[in-house]
């Protein structure tokens, strides 16, 4: 058979084939006003194939008849098609369609008055090539006087429909993916109906051909670009079955077609060859009718598909994981796969700072940085129950948006966010999923809500549990009460920096709070949690996310900074410090003058070459800053030698004897300048370490009681002589002034090493027992025990002692007065046993005042 | 999607819920919206320096402590900082400045700034205004587009100004006169250009201020506005109306109304007059005028719904705060006395309240006395499914007499006037009242001193040269005559010592501007001497 007849033939067919499946796979499925046009474009063009292969087999009543159906196809399809991108691409102009629609329908009348085509028919004549005769058919057709215009007509609107679409696409109403095929179809279309002109190319189905590759690319556009969302309304079962019956029914014509023909050429051949060719048929035939099903497959359940898959692979993978960056990345991973969103952003709550945060996104680079309040309408929408989900269009319009801020606004919109679907456990919001548009830029469909609400539903119990697991992990490695790494995080964290950093830099720093021992003495312990939690936030965000912060223990802080160089580290130490000092200097409190940090320093691979020595060196860097007199860091260098001994500055026990000259040179020294108290801080400190002894506290308090008494009134060095001297009463300024020895005491004594333990005795010693008193307000038991017996015996000995303002009063005076402010201004009961000490003799106050005196004096 | 583009699709619930879905929130969701959106503000303030001025420094955490730290203000308070426009020192940068006049044009213009954020809204709120006017059921309305817009009010910079501006932005109208012609025109112009063109064209929608439609009404209604239209430019529906309307006023010997000729589709209208108008405006043309409230500083903040029976706030525009009528009588007899303020929630139907605002979306109004009484006429509105409290415009502040939404005059403006114009008046009192038309007048009750009662001080030379220095004074005041044909002063001459009289009488002095209804009563009854001769 010659390809003539084999293309007059088999083109026709197929195209028809074609269109008939597609308007199987549109009949069965669920109809919008979309398919429903689109259908009428595809009977259009079934009759246009039809009436071509109708022609072809000369059916009654004749060639002529379906020569001119195929005309009134050929002038419906592209006025359809209008109808149908109009439409499609929400751009219905009712004054061109009626324009358009009259114009088509005088097409039609002047077809059917036969002034398109006058005559037409099909010429079969015998050819003989090489000695076999074949047949070789052909259209002959003449054309009317009113064919030209008719196809220019049709050029023109096929013309149209090209612009109109592009014209869509520049307006960003449809993609060229989804129209781009439909487009280059109608292109087809429109160069077939030119053909037509040509007679020498007429006279063949050029135009049918280029039909059945215009279905070809429409069922592209329907299979890749979902241009039309198909949904089967029948079983898939029924589906195949239907085009099981529809290709057998090809299939069976095409055997019969291929006896008769080689019935008519080979009539000597015997029934195994018919036989065989019908097999041979049914090997091409049976792939055809599974690539069939795929198709059928893909174009009607792509989506589900996918979803079916993604819902599969998410299912059991989240069913194995705790970790929670794990799980976001398969839910993540779930949801593109199902979705096909351009960006997905998903959100976990933080409880502590009462927002959602960005956890992860699709995109590794994207991660948007921006949170949402706890007090969100979105948040509040999402917890509500009613609302599965929330769209870009209800965040618009619905009045309960009304009240989100515009900084709020502007991220959703700046992201693009078409849809969050919540992630909820219960009634816990425990996060939400942002999903910018789909790729293929369709809106998202209820089914797309409903698979994307099951998989955060899905999720969230799983997420809970990885939460809860992430917050137990991470309290593991968490100090609770300034929320930094640990001890045991710091010890992984330096094992693994030393291993990952090769070659460069890493430099350590430990901070050591001065004094915090006393500090706690001073204020408590919760006082003292507080200043860690202070000095902590401070380290937090000045070193931010160029290092790694943890807790060494208890006041001792050390900072992981890789790649720092010691200068850098030695700079980042300093600031610190600086801010440390600038936070707790600030305050107008004066006992938090105080808290200061020494810092050592020391860096990888410079100046130790492995972990352990890193950290032993940093250690001595640390305290050699601290026996240097504090409050300063030092950076360990290979040369570096320990300028101090490394002694404990809160252990009181080696306090004795290096300060002892000290203590007394400031004694002398105020005793010099207030000559009214001359002895008073030897007396004080005598009266002071028996009544603490009869307390029966050991010696290395009595100690302490002792120095604390010594220098109680040290800071007078800093009252001027002429308050300190003056006989009449003190102003309420002057008084003022002289409260302020209380401070200056500290001031000072903070200035000699290991003496801070006398501190608390010191700064407590004007305390009342009522709470009057001054520096701090401090009452009853609050008021250390220590500073408690310096009241007492300093009141007693100002109280015994001449002073410019007053005569001395007699020891039984001077203790009524103890007994009469014992409850008020002096604890009770240690008032109550020193004037029992004094009066049994166990003080004996003459004997002081004497020694003291002749002490001085010599 | 604009809100043309969903019209086009008939996503008529859709637009519904975008626009006029605030009357569906219940009271507690609308106090939520107004917290959130004042905590916002709150942090735009804290970021300013108008904002530190008027929070003193602080930055409060909630709206109950930013309502204990910020006094209430007006409009002396922004002055420094608004009039010569400084946008560094405001919350959000301004894209556009208001403008409307202080005190009469005694002050300088009073300028407000815009933000980007608040024109949004009030964009939404004045198209939520034009569905309710068209709407007389829940959820239906007739808006469509296209439509006939005849419109009355004052253009930008002015507040009314922007109205076109932004629905045009949305959706075509038609504007009569067209929006650019309208500019170069004068107030009376425009009118008189948009009917012409609405007996040409047909009218659909009007807004204006409710004087103004009255007294076009009026003037409509006694025989037309003696301009002269061609009858060739009417179109053919319009002909047909017009000769429908004249056969029946001719038939039944009555006038021809504007409703005989136009089927609004809605009417909207604003002014402080609005209360006493409405019924008359109704009559006119045929359909419930829409009422709303709106104010430079704070824009379009209240309209009717569809049953046009009670205002509602919209509640993003500003935060509401409301001064009892009692605790502002306080307020007014002694001005050192701060007021309680009491938030929507806390409202008690019946009762009359000045308004106070608060800018939302970088706005720059903290705490800012309206000086506009409502009377809460009922805190929510069952059979028409609304949880929120409805209003109705009572009066401007007693201190300030509004005439037709036209002038304000205050104690200020007419002690200038006084002055200026040499009278010997030794004392005076003014209030505003109503003639049969219910147009609103200023009623000054004078007392002559010795020099006057020697010279020639009738009630028509005083109120001929108050007249004029009222003029000269206040700018607006002209108008009020010029364009609504209103004679704004009425002269009562009082026996000299009647005030007098009535404080030594009663203790307390009688208050210059508006006195109540009582004091008005016992004054004249001193006035008359018992027997209603002293009064001229």
């Amino acid at each position: 058979m010659p390809f003539s007849e084999l293309f007059f033939w088999a083109v026709p067919i197929v195209a028809l084939t074609s269109y008939c499946i597609l308007m199987l796979c549109l009949s069965l499925s669920k109809k919008d006003k979309f398919i429903r046009i689109f259908m009428l474009v595809l009977a259009a063009l079934i009759l246009w194939t039809m009436s071509s292969l109708f022609m072809a087999i000369e059916l009654y009543p004749g060639v002529l008849f379906w020569d001119r159906v195929m005309v009134v196809g050929m002038i419906a399809v592209p006025y359809l098609l209008y109808y149908f991108i109009s439409v499609f691409t929400n751009s219905l102009n009712p004054l061109s369609m009626v324009l358009w629609g009259v114009l088509t329908a005088a097409a039609f009348i002047l077809n059917l008055l036969g002034l398109v085509v006058i005559d037409a028919s099909v010429i079969t004549t015998t050819v003989t090539e090489n000695g076999k005769q074949y047949n070789s058919i052909e259209y002959y057709y003449v054309l009317g006087k009113m064919a030209i215009p008719m196809y220019v007509f049709t050029s023109i609107l096929i013309s149209s429909i090209i612009l109109k679409a592009r014209h869509s696409v520049r307006e960003g109403k449809t993609t060229y993916g989804r129209v781009g095929p439909i487009i280059a179809g109608i292109s087809l279309l429109f160069i077939g109906s030119l053909l037509n002109v040509i007679h020498a190319v007429g006279k063949y189905p050029v135009d049918i051909l280029l039909c059945f590759i215009n279905a070809i690319l429409i069922m592209y556009a329907i299979y890749k670009h979902r241009m039309l969302e198909l949904r089967l309304l029948v079983t898939k079962g029924i589906v195949y079955s239907l085009f099981a019956v529809l290709i057998t029914c090809v299939y069976v014509y095409t055997v019969f077609f291929v006896e008769k023909q080689l019935g008519n050429s080979y009539q000597n051949i015997t029934p195994y060859f018919i036989t065989l060719s019908a097999l041979l048929v049914a090997v091409v035939f049976q792939p055809l009718y599974r690539v069939t099903c795929i198709l059928v497959d893909k174009m009607f359940y792509k989506a589900e598909y996918s979803q079916r898959q993604a819902l599969k692979n998410f299912s059991v993978s989240i069913s194995n994981k705790l970790d929670l960056q794990d799980m976001a990345s398969e839910l993540i991973e779930a949801v593109q796969l199902a979705i096909h969103a351009r960006e997905i952003i998903l959100m976990l709550k933080h409880e502590d700072k009462g927002h959602y945060y960005v956890f992860s996104t699709s995109s590794q680079i994207f991660m948007p940085d921006f949170e949402v309040s706890f007090d969100n309408p979105i948040v509040k929408w999402l917890k509500d129950n009613i609302n599965p989900s929330l769209s870009r269009d209800e965040l618009y319009s619905h009045p309960f948006f009304k009240s989100m801020w515009e900084k709020e606004k502007k991220v959703i919109s700046d992201l693009d966010i078409e849809v969050i679907i919540p992630i909820k456990s219960r009634s816990d919001l425990i996060g939400m999923l942002m999903l910018t548009r789909k790729n293929n830029s369709t809106a998202y469909t209820l089914d797309d809500l409903d698979l994307l609400t099951y998989l955060g539903t899905s999720s969230a119990v799983a997420f809970d549990n990885a939460r809860l697991f992430s917050r137990a992990q991470s309290e593991a490695l968490t100090d609770s009460l300034t929320k930094l790494f640990n001890h045991r995080y710091f010890h992984k964290a330096l094992s693994e920096q030393t291993k990952i950093i090769g070659s460069a830099e890493l430099s350590l720093l430990m901070l050591d709070l001065d004094l915090f021992k006393l500090y706690n003495d001073l204020y408590g312990h919760s006082e003292g949690d507080k200043a860690l939690q202070v000095v902590a936030a401070i380290m937090t965000r000045l070193v931010g996310q160029k290092g790694i912060v943890c807790r060494y223990g208890g006041e001792e802080f050390a900072i992981l900074l890789p790649y720092y160089d010691s200068k850098r580290a030695y700079d980042m130490a300093e600031n610190i410090r600086l801010e440390i000092q600038r936070t707790f200097f600030n305050t107008t409190d004066v006992t938090q003058r105080f808290l200061t940090a020494s810092i050592g320093v020391c860096t990888y691979p410079h100046a130790a070459v492995n972990a352990e020595e890193l950290l032993k060196r940093v250690d001595l860097a640390m305290y050699t800053a601290k026996n240097n007199g504090k409050n300063q860091t030092v950076i360990y260098t290979p040369n570096f030698s320990s300028s101090g001994n490394l002694f404990n500055d809160d252990d009181p026990v080696t306090i004795e004897p290096a300060y002892t000259a000290t203590i007394y040179a400031l004694t002398a020294a105020i005793d010099a300048k207030d000559h009214y108290t001359f002895g008073h801080s030897q007396r004080v400190a005598e009266y002071a370490t028996v009544l603490a002894g009869a307390l029966g506290l050991d010696k290395s308090h009595l100690d302490i009681v002792r120095q604390a008494a010594l220098l109680h009134d040290v800071g007078k060095i800093g009252i001027p002589e002429n308050i300190l001297a003056k006989t009449g009463r003190l102003t309420v300024e002057e008084y003022a002034i002289v409260k302020k020895h209380v401070e200056l005491s500290i001031t000072i004594i903070k200035h000699l090493p290991s003496m801070n333990h006398v501190i608390p005795a010191v700064i407590g010693h004007h305390e009342r027992w009522d709470g009057r008193g001054y520096p701090r307000g401090l009452r009853g038991e609050n008021i250390p025990l220590l500073a408690r017996c310096l009241a007492v015996t300093d009141a007693f000995d100002a109280l015994t002692s001449n002073r410019p303002y007053k005569a001395s009063l007699s020891v039984i005076s001077a203790l009524n007065e103890i007994e009469s402010h014992a409850g008020t201004q002096f604890d009770p009961a240690i008032a109550h046993l020193f004037i029992k000490l004094v009066r049994e003799g166990a003080i004996d106050v003459e004997m002081n005042q004497k020694i003291n005196q002749g002490h001085f004096s010599a | 999607m604009n809100f043309e583009q969903k019209l086009r699709k008939k996503q008529y619930d859709q637009i519904w819920q975008q626009y006029c879905g605030f009357l569906d929130l219940t009271l507690p969701e609308f106090m939520e919206i107004q917290n959130r959106l004042m905590m916002e503000q709150l942090q735009l303030y804290a970021d300013c320096e108008l904002g530190r001025r008027i929070m003193k420094g602080k930055k409060p955490t909630s709206v109950d402590e930013f309502r204990k730290v910020v006094p209430l203000t007006n409009y002396e308070d922004y002055a420094d900082i608004l009039l010569p426009k400084m946008d560094a020192a405001l919350p959000s940068k301004p894209v556009l400045w208001i403008e409307t006049t202080w005190e009469g044009a005694k002050k300088p213009l009073k300028v407000a700034p815009y933000t980007e954020s608040m024109l949004k809204s009030h964009k939404i709120n004045t198209i939520a205004c034009m569905i309710l006017a068209t709407s007389n059921k829940k959820g239906h309305f007739t808006l469509r587009g296209g439509e006939n817009f005849l419109n009355g009010m004052a253009p930008l910079p002015y507040l009314t100004g922007l109205v076109p501006h932004l629905i045009l932005s949305e959706l075509w109208v038609n504007f009569m006169p067209p929006i650019k012609e309208a500019m170069a025109m004068s107030f009376g112009q425009r009118n008189k250009v948009g009917f012409k063109m609405g007996l040409q064209k047909g009218v659909d929608l009007f807004f204006g201020l409710s004087s103004v439609i009255a007294k076009i009404s009026d003037t409509f209604t006694l025989g037309g506005s003696g301009e002269k239209f061609n009858i060739f430019k009417v179109s053919p529906k319009m002909s047909y109306r017009l000769l429908k309307a004249w056969i029946n006023s001719k038939q039944n010997k009555v006038p021809i109304m504007p409703k005989d000729i136009w089927t609004l589709k809605g009417l909207i209208c604003a002014g402080t007059d609005t209360a006493s108008l409405k019924k008359k405006l109704e009559n006119y043309w045929g359909v419930k005028p829409l009422e709303i409230f709106g104010g430079t500083e704070p824009t379009c903040i209240a309209t009717e719904t569809w049953n046009k029976d009670g205002l509602v706030f919209f509640p993003d525009v500003c935060f509401y705060e409301f001064i009892p009528k009692s605790e502002l009588e306080k307020n007014i007899e002694d001005d050192s006395y701060v007021p309680n303020t009491y938030l929507l929630d806390e409202l008690e139907a019946g009762n009359e309240y000045e308004l106070v605002i608060s800018s939302f979306k970088g706005g720059a109004f903290a705490r800012y006395r309206m000086g506009d009484i409502f009377k809460c006429l009922s805190l929510s509105k069952e059979e028409d499914g609304i949880g929120l409290p409805h209003f109705a415009y009572v009066d401007r502040d007693p201190r300030v007499i509004d005439l037709a939404g036209f002038t304000r005059i205050s104690e200020g403006t007419i002690s200038e006037a006084l002055m200026l114009s040499k009278l010997d008046i030794t004392e005076w009192f003014a209030v505003k009242d109503f003639d049969e038309f219910n147009r609103a007048f200023l009623q000054l009750y004078v007392e002559v001193g010795s020099e006057g009662m020697r010279g020639a001080m009738t009630k028509d030379i005083i109120k001929e040269h108050l007249s004029i220095y009222f003029r000269y004074v206040d700018t607006d005041y002209n108008d009020l005559k010029r364009l609504l044909g209103i004679e704004p002063l009425v002269i009562s001459i009082i026996p000299a010592g009647t005030i007098r009289q009535f404080s030594n009488t009663f203790g307390r002095r009688l208050r210059k501007m508006n006195p109540s209804h009582f004091d008005v009563i016992e004054v004249l009854k001193i006035a008359n001497g018992g027997n209603g001769k002293g009064v001229f």
